[in-house]
């Protein structure tokens, strides 16, 4: 698993890891039941506050990726896949509409925008 | 508590050699003056070894660290006094070491051994002494004490000259010729037991003074 | 418990400075960074909490308990570490050692050594002969072989260089793995705190100006920057601090999305360090006298 945290970024580093662990999930590089690491490890490996790890966690807690058993640890949540989909599908959805906001203030046609898509797509 | 005074003697290891070649200069230069050699060396230790415990607080700061640990201001206050007792221990066992040294190699001087009266002497000065400056180092700090206690320590080697003096005058000869007369039916215990109890009280009257001024002390 | 020590309303005055009626609180578990210029009244605070010296008003609690009344239980479960060294120069550290450890009941030589050996310290020289950065990791590591559950450091990082300081950070990170320790620790720099500290606490002329968890200090101040014509009466009331040149203006503001929504897109928000919080609120009132 790799967390990488820009200290110049305007997103908050608890984001941050949030973003970066869902990936791993939805990519499947984190699987149900395999744990992470603790919040106090993550915090001094990271070199970042215990509540901004701490706060990550809940975060993720909240929204059902992970599980955390007092005493145990926290781990990835066992999730059924049409769950995850779903879960994936609005994360994606999210950053189109960014990418739609954005074409729309530049005048970038629909069209044009969805040539865009099919193309990356393509080369992904 | 004991680890405060052994504190006090590690870090005057040298001091405690230097005393030690102290008394032998004593054995030397007073062997002249009759009755004097054994109180004034021991008397000028327990001084010294007192002096340098201070010192080397005030040049350390170590107040501050010393009230961080988990020790009561009473202790460090109570340390300093029980360990006058110690350094008196110290300073009879240096002149020992040296009258017993100069004596064995057969050097030609006059060597005046230790007494229990003149340990007894020694006890009531420093008591004496230390009721007197304790308190005021423990008020203003060694540095700026350091001058009070040259004048306090020669006043101690020429108030009992005066006194001597003082003895000769008839006037007051027979009040005191009244009191050796009783004293003289005590035996050497009594007195020596007697002195002690002075030099207690003072030093137990000197040691709340100085807590209730060590208490009250911003570091 | 959940706090490990509690501060209300402390008092402290003398001749030329008074420590007005301070109060925050320190979690266990948890490290906070004690900011201020220097004067502001970080020491005093300290050597407050320690009893070094008397307080006028106020209530100090440790572990939940009257700093005072329990004063030797609770120094048993502190450690200190102070930006000079108090221990007796003329001694080995070894002697040293040999000295301290009896005054604490959990003193662990096995903690002792550990740390010795981590620092590469040499156990049969003299504290005078120490380095001040060496002189510092022998301080923490006094301050740590009895498994203290509160450090408490005033200004341990003062003129050390870069790399001792990483490794004094460091050391302060692996401490709190275990979740019933804390640390307070003061200092002037403060990038020591941008990465480890959990909560900040920022004293400037006797008064707490803030004190707060780090993210969400960092999350909600901003600095802005923009054209000096945005800037009227009544937008520069939204600044802690501002500062003019003949280009624009540069502002610390505590609440990004209010300036935001003051001056829309025409402003640049960027994420304040602590320094840049600590600037401009200490500095601030005298840029607002030369605007005028």
């Amino acid at each position: 698993m790799k967390i990488i945290i820009s200290n110049s970024s305007n997103e908050p580093i608890y984001q941050q890891i949030v973003r970066q662990l869902k990936e791993g999930i939805l990519k499947g590089h984190l699987t149900a039941g395999s744990a992470l690491p603790s919040i106090r490890g993550l915090a001094k490996e990271l070199h970042i506050s215990v509540i901004t790890t701490k706060r990550a966690y809940e975060e993720l807690e909240k929204e059902g990726f992970i599980e955390t058993a007092p005493g145990r640890g926290s781990f990835v949540a066992v999730q059924n896949r049409e769950l995850l989909r779903k879960k994936g599908l609005a994360i994606v959805e999210e950053k189109l509409a960014e990418a739609v906001l954005t074409a729309k203030s530049l005048d970038i046609s629909c069209e044009e925008l969805s040539k865009l898509l099919h193309q990356l797509y393509k080369e992904a | 508590m004991l680890n405060l005074i052994i504190k006090d003697i590690l870090v005057q290891k040298k001091t405690l050699l230097f005393a030690l070649g102290y008394c032998f200069f004593l054995v030397f230069a007073f062997q002249t003056m009759e009755g004097v050699t054994p109180v004034a060396a021991t008397t000028a230790v327990v001084y010294l070894l007192i002096q340098y415990s201070f010192a080397y607080e005030d040049k350390n700061k170590s107040d501050i660290m010393l009230n961080s640990l988990p020790v009561s201001r009473k202790e460090i206050v109570l340390a300093k006094y029980l360990s006058i007792f110690v350094y008196l221990g110290l300073a009879v066992l240096a002149y020992m070491v040296a009258t017993l040294l100069v004596s064995a190699i057969k050097i030609p001087i006059r060597v005046e051994f230790l007494s229990l009266q003149g340990i007894t002497i020694s006890l009531l000065l420093v008591s004496l002494m230390s009721s007197i400056y304790l308190p005021i180092i423990f008020r203003i700090g060694y540095l700026r004490a350091k001058m009070f206690n040259m004048v306090l320590f020669l006043l101690f080697f020429f108030i009992p000259m005066g006194v001597v003096s003082l003895l000769k005058n008839p006037e007051y000869s027979t009040a005191i010729d009244d009191i050796i007369r009783k004293l003289s039916s005590w035996s050497d215990w009594q007195i020596a037991s007697m002195l002690a109890a002075i030099a207690l009280i003072l030093l137990s009257f000197s040691y709340s003074i100085s807590l209730s001024i060590y208490k009250n002390r911003e570091f | 418990m959940k706090n490990i020590l509690e501060v209300k309303k402390l008092r402290k005055s003398f001749k030329n400075f008074t420590l007005n009626d301070i109060s925050f609180t320190l979690p266990r578990g948890y490290i906070m960074g004690f900011i201020g210029p220097n004067g502001a009244g970080k020491s005093t605070t300290i050597k407050l909490i320690m009893n070094l010296l008397k307080k006028e008003g106020g209530q100090i609690n440790i572990f939940g308990k009257d700093h005072i009344k329990h004063e030797k239980e609770i120094k048993n479960r502190i450690g200190f570490v102070y930006d000079e060294n108090h221990f007796y120069e003329e001694l080995t550290l070894h002697e040293m050692k040999y000295i301290i450890a009896p005054f604490y009941k959990s003193w662990s030589d096995k903690l002792f050594d550990k740390y010795m050996k981590i620092f590469k310290l040499p156990a049969n020289k003299r504290i005078k002969e120490l380095s001040k950065g060496m002189k510092m990791k022998y301080s923490l590591t006094i301050a740590l072989s009895h498994d203290p559950e509160l450090l408490i450091m005033d200004e341990p990082t003062s003129g050390l260089d870069p790399i001792v300081r990483s490794e004094l950070l460091d050391i302060l990170s692996d401490l709190i793995q275990d979740e019933n320790k804390s640390v307070f620790f003061s200092t002037h720099i403060t990038s020591d705190l941008d990465k480890v500290a959990d909560y900040v606490t920022f004293i400037h002329d006797g008064s707490i100006i803030l004190s707060a968890a780090k993210d969400d200090i960092l999350d909600n101040y901003g600095i802005v920057k923009g054209g000096t014509d945005l800037l009227n009466e009544y937008t520069q009331k939204a600044f802690i601090g501002i500062r003019k040149n003949n280009f624009g203006f540069e502002g610390l503001v505590d609440d990004r999305d209010k300036a935001r929504n003051l001056f829309k897109d025409n402003i640049v928000i960027d994420k304040p360090s602590l320094e840049d919080i600590m600037l401009y609120t200490v500095r601030g009132n005298q840029y607002a006298q030369s605007n005028h």
